[in-house]
């Protein structure tokens, strides 16, 4: 039998198996019968082991060069290093949804195991809804995209390799931390149905699932971070966030996520939105199906859709409506047990000030999930007219147009600087109502410190408005937290007599999720402020030869010369650039173009950059013609874009403290 | 239902002895039939380990539907569970004092302190007394029962008198904590409270 025969019947065997283990629950969950919620458990736990073991078969296949497996030849060849073979894996469409099943089912496996004694009734239910998401994966693997399908007359002998633009290290990790995201999502959406289905709809549910969305939310920031730096380092525009499609399709389960993370709190603290965590479970859970499916299919435009494909958007398009239908329905069939036991009392409460940070968040998920699919669904109309002439009536839909990062940024300016507004305000304010004096003696200081710096930067001659007030609430919100702390560790410190630094790390390790959270916000904080530097970042394309001077801002930039190197792999010229400040080099870069010898019509661009805490001085080569030396480059001041990097990391580790481990728990118990 | 899932140990150890199985066999592969070893022998070696692996799952499916369980599981705690009620009585005990910190800083009233505090102390007490494993009454509820004449106020519902004092605050006299009305002993310094 060979590889892929054997690879195709795990698949197989992967669908039916999840079909089992649906049914064992679903009956199992009917019957009340523990016999047969044990062995749908079991059915789970197999669906991993099978998918472990058709995923170590493409890899197998990978390692060995099996070319008879079509896949294995479009993604990879016999010269590529080791590990860009391993990760060849999900390089494509196929072999990423093998991963997505993979991944899928893992979680699904750890999520049943670690809730199995505390939820007992639950459990019937959550595998019979992760079985069902594993077997539409598992079917389109099997009916549509079986990474495992062979070439069945002239099979190649080589193999075609890997696209270059993804033999990059951020983009080895930057699809599968944000698969982790996506799948992790799955674990919520089946509690919460569970929860529906059981009519269990207290706190219980929830608490299995705050840390899954906190997870989840983690690895979406990771991959959408990682593809930031990937686009910023290997594009070579000049920018690391340009609305692409794929880009955007992470960051809708992101703001969500963000949203429900809040929200929780108002439920666990006064009882109320209840519905509205249950619809935004709902909605994060379809939003990576819809983002699974806007990356996948090739239904939008973009550099990275892999081809149109009408079978897998139909697939696609049914799942979603019986995931729409299903969810609302059962929410619908529930509302009664779900009405809240507090109210809002006061427009000056933490819960307002909740309510208003998820109507943001959802505002900002809707806006960019429209202005993504419009154009899809502009020429879907227009495809409705062809072939159904007068189906709109008078309505004339117009050419398919490209909304461009331009018209993102106009919309997005102003929401990311209300959240960020609310970011500062929101911990202030005390549950229910806030009394004035205590109104005064939260604001005062963070007020000062946000006019402050909003003056100083209008002093050092910055004019943009957004940038000012973006540098104005970055101040404001980063006091808040200092305020927070400071409060915070006097308070311990006047129960009992310890030192500084002793009370921080008692206050954040006591109060894990607050003080992670507000980690979070100083990290959000950092990147608002690199975001700010926008305002004044200078962008020039030159036409140099080598010995010329070029000046960029306060920089100056010269032309050194060029040279052409080449290794087994590619061919490669550099242009060595000097970078002048005040006369003085500070440094030379080397921005470059690689002609790989496999794909000579795609030369990928290496930038080079100068970094400093205050700005990258970044460039990258467009043309190059080496007879003369003409150097066509775009050359960048993006100041204070590694704030962005640094917030990132600020963020990764407040969320860590958020989550805590298992191990420092025990330990101080 | 032990068999397949086994402990902790047993499952380690299965797992440990099919490696060194793998292990040996690449060794006797690699020395005695003088193989070449690869990246791809490695990639075999792993999907053969899944192999075992799935195999082992479909056989615990079929073991879980041959074998008769209890219907209503038994009362006897396993270790797993023994665990998750630990992991949950520390989380509850930490959200306490999250929010008693939280009425510290002034972003809780009392009266809402009260209210949230009073359920999470419910079910901390309903966790700890499954911990204790002790099948009777809860205390409170037996008084409750008894005054309603269905139960007879037996011995162990005299000692613990919890009713009414939630709201009250007893301070120690050692290091001035503030105590739940109802508690004994300090619970930072351990120092006995006066009632």
């Amino acid at each position: 039998m060979t590889i892929a025969t054997l690879g195709s019947l795990t698949i197989l065997l992967i669908f039916l198996m999840s079909l089992v283990a649906f049914g064992l629950s679903a009956v199992g969950a009917r019957r009340r019968s523990s016999r047969l919620a044990e062995a749908g458990v079991q059915g789970l736990y197999a669906t991993f082991a099978l998918s472990a073991f058709a995923s170590s078969l493409i890899i197998y296949a990978f390692l060995a060069g099996d070319y008879s497996i079509q896949y294995v030849q479009h993604t990879s060849d016999s010269a590529m290093p080791l590990f860009y073979k391993i990760t060849a894996f999900w390089g494509g469409l196929d072999g990423s949804l093998l991963f997505w099943v993979l991944l899928h089912t893992l979680f699904a496996s750890l999520a049943v195991r670690s809730n199995r004694e505390r939820h007992r009734d639950l459990i019937p239910h959550v595998v019979a809804v992760l079985s069902v998401i594993t077997a539409f994966f598992a079917g389109l693997l099997l009916f549509i995209k079986d990474p495992f399908a062979p070439y069945l007359i002239d099979i190649p002998a080589t193999g075609r390799g890997l696209n270059p633009l993804l033999q990059n290290f951020y983009m080895i990790f930057h699809p599968p931390s944000l698969y982790l995201g996506y799948v992790s999502l799955a674990v919520p959406y089946a509690f919460a149905m569970a929860a529906l289905l059981t009519g269990q709809v207290d706190a219980a549910w929830q608490r299995s699932v705050r840390r899954w969305a906190l997870f989840s939310w983690i690895f979406l920031s990771i991959g959408l971070i990682l593809g930031g730096l990937w686009a910023y380092e290997e594009l070579g525009w000049g920018g690391y966030w340009a609305w692409d499609p794929v880009e955007n399709a992470g960051l809708l389960p992101w703001f969500t996520t963000v949203a429900f993370l809040h929200s929780v709190m108002i439920q666990e603290r006064r009882g109320m939105m209840k519905v509205w965590n249950v619809v935004l479970i709902i909605v994060s859970f379809l939003l990576t199906i819809i983002g699974t499916f806007m990356t996948r299919s090739g239904v939008v435009q973009s550099v990275h859709a892999f081809g149109e494909d009408p079978v897998l958007a139909w697939t696609f398009g049914a799942f979603m409506l019986v995931i729409v239908v299903f969810s609302f329905g059962l929410l619908r069939w529930r509302l009664p047990l779900l009405r809240a036991r507090g109210e809002l009392e006061s427009a000056l409460s933490r819960e307002f000030a909740f309510l208003l940070n998820n109507w943001l968040f959802l505002v900002c998920a809707l806006f960019v999930l429209f202005a993504t699919m419009w154009p899809t669904f502009i020429e879907w109309l227009n495809i409705l007219v062809e072939r159904y002439p007068g189906a709109l009536g008078w309505i004339e839909p117009g050419e398919r147009m490209v909304i461009g990062p331009a018209f993102f940024n106009r919309y997005m300016r102003p929401l990311g600087l209300a959240l960020l507004l609310l970011t500062g305000v929101g911990p202030l304010l005390a549950w229910r109502k806030t009394s004035a004096e205590n109104l005064v003696r939260q604001f005062t200081g963070p007020l000062i410190v946000g006019a402050a710096s909003t003056v100083a930067p209008a002093l050092l001659g910055i004019d943009s408005p957004w940038g000012l007030a973006c540098f104005g609430l970055c101040g404001f919100t980063a006091w808040t937290i200092v305020q927070e702390f400071y409060r915070g560790v006097s308070l311990r410190r006047s129960k009992r007599p310890q030192g500084v630094v002793e009370a921080t790390v008692g206050l954040v390790m006591r109060a894990r999720r607050r003080y992670g959270g507000y980690i979070v916000h100083l990290g959000i904080v950092l990147m608002f402020f690199g975001w700010a530097g926008n305002a004044y970042k200078v962008e020039k394309k030159a036409q140099l030869q080598p010995g010329m001077s070029f000046e960029l801002g306060e920089y100056v930039i010269r032309h050194d010369g060029l040279r052409v190197t080449e290794d087994w792999q590619k061919e490669m010229i550099t242009a060595d650039l000097a970078v002048l400040k005040d006369g003085v080099v500070v440094d030379v870069l080397r921005p470059a173009r690689w002609w790989y010898y496999q794909l000579p019509e795609q030369p990928t661009t290496e930038v080079s950059r100068y970094m400093t805490p205050s700005e990258d001085v970044y460039a990258s080569m467009q043309e190059v013609d080496l007879t003369t030396g003409w150097t066509q480059l775009s050359l960048f001041v993006n100041p204070l874009v590694n704030w962005i990097w640094a917030g990132m990391m600020v963020l990764l580790a407040g969320a860590l403290v958020c989550v805590g481990t298992r191990r420092t728990e025990v330990s101080d118990e | 239902m032990s068999e397949p899932r086994g402990s902790f140990s047993g499952a380690a150890l299965r797992g440990a002895a099919i490696a060194a199985g793998g292990l040996g066999l690449l060794a006797l592969l690699v020395f005695a039939a003088g193989a070449r070893v690869e990246a791809a022998t490695f990639g075999l070696a792993i999907a053969g380990i899944a192999l075992v692996f799935a195999l082992r799952g479909l056989y615990a499916v079929a073991y879980a539907l041959a074998s008769p369980l209890p219907e209503a599981p038994a009362a006897a705690m396993t270790l797993r569970s023994r665990g998750e009620l630990l992991d949950e009585r520390r989380r509850l005990l930490r959200a306490l004092k999250e929010l008693d910190f939280d009425r510290g800083m002034g972003k809780l009233s009392q009266a809402d302190y009260e209210a949230v505090a009073a359920t999470y102390k419910m079910r901390a007490i309903e966790v700890m007394r499954a911990l204790e494993g002790t099948a009777d009454l809860h205390p409170e509820l037996r008084a409750l029962l008894a005054a309603r004449g269905a139960v007879q106020a037996s011995a162990p519902a005299a000692g613990t008198t919890t009713s009414d004092a939630v709201v009250a605050v007893n301070v120690c006299p050692k290091c001035q904590t503030e105590n739940d009305g109802d508690a004994r002993f300090c619970k930072r310094c351990g120092a006995e409270l006066v009632a």
